[in-house]
């Protein structure tokens, strides 16, 4: 690709990353069985 | 404090083509000469990868960092009006097809008479000529859900590129 002769350097910092952030992906959690009732003495 | 204050907080913005390259993982983006592959989620760091002869590299044995003025190293792009140049002429009628978009960049950014040079530089927006993919026996939209990974807008040009890329360039 010719672009032509060098002019000047600059130095750039984005505020915002140029590179895209994913959205970390939420892991399925087991569905939990729920545990059978117990039984409760009557008071 | 020696510390240089950046000269901009924002990237730098320019065009270029990419190859394609079927990858393990799918298709991504190489660069046309180094045929360095772009990784998605990954800015591409320069190195200065010129070949040197025994010779010259007797002469030049000083590693420098890309870009530097003095070499032809960095991540080259250019301006929308000379990226026609390109895609007219060759690689994007070679049998392996090619993309091309905008590309952001920073880090040190050389600045050139029609272009740039730059340290750091990662897609920002990519288009895929579909006429060239299908004549040489690609599903433009299969590359485009692959090219999805690098986390930036993929288009599908069907249209002629000569009509097609001024008008991408003045959207932008």
């Amino acid at each position: 690709m010719n672009i032509g002769k060098p002019k000047r350097t600059h130095t750039v910092e984005p505020i915002e990353d140029p590179v895209p952030r994913r959205e970390p992906s939420v892991p399925e959690r087991p569905v939990a069985v729920p545990a059978p009732p117990t039984a409760v003495p009557a008071k | 404090m020696n510390e240089r204050s950046p000269d901009f907080a924002e990237p730098f913005v320019g065009w270029r083509v990419w190859l394609l390259s079927r990858e393990p993982e799918g298709f991504r983006l190489k660069s046309l000469v180094h045929k360095v592959v772009w990784e998605p989620g990954h800015p591409l760091v320069a190195s200065c990868l010129r070949r040197r002869s025994y010779l010259s590299w007797v002469r030049e044995p000083a590693i420098h960092g890309a870009p530097d003025e003095s070499c032809e190293c960095g991540i080259y792009a250019t301006q929308a009006g000379m990226l026609s140049e390109y895609l007219c002429l060759g690689p994007i009628d070679r049998p392996l097809a090619c993309a091309f978009g905008r590309v952001s960049l920073w880090g040190a950014v050389l600045e050139c008479e029609r272009g740039w040079r730059a340290s750091a530089a990662y897609p920002r927006h990519l288009y895929l000529p579909a006429e060239p993919l299908v004549r040489h026996g690609h599903s433009p939209t299969g590359i485009a859900v692959d090219l999805a990974e690098y986390g930036v807008p993929v288009e599908l040009v069907e249209r002629d590129l000569r009509s097609a890329l001024p008008e991408l360039a003045e959207a932008a």
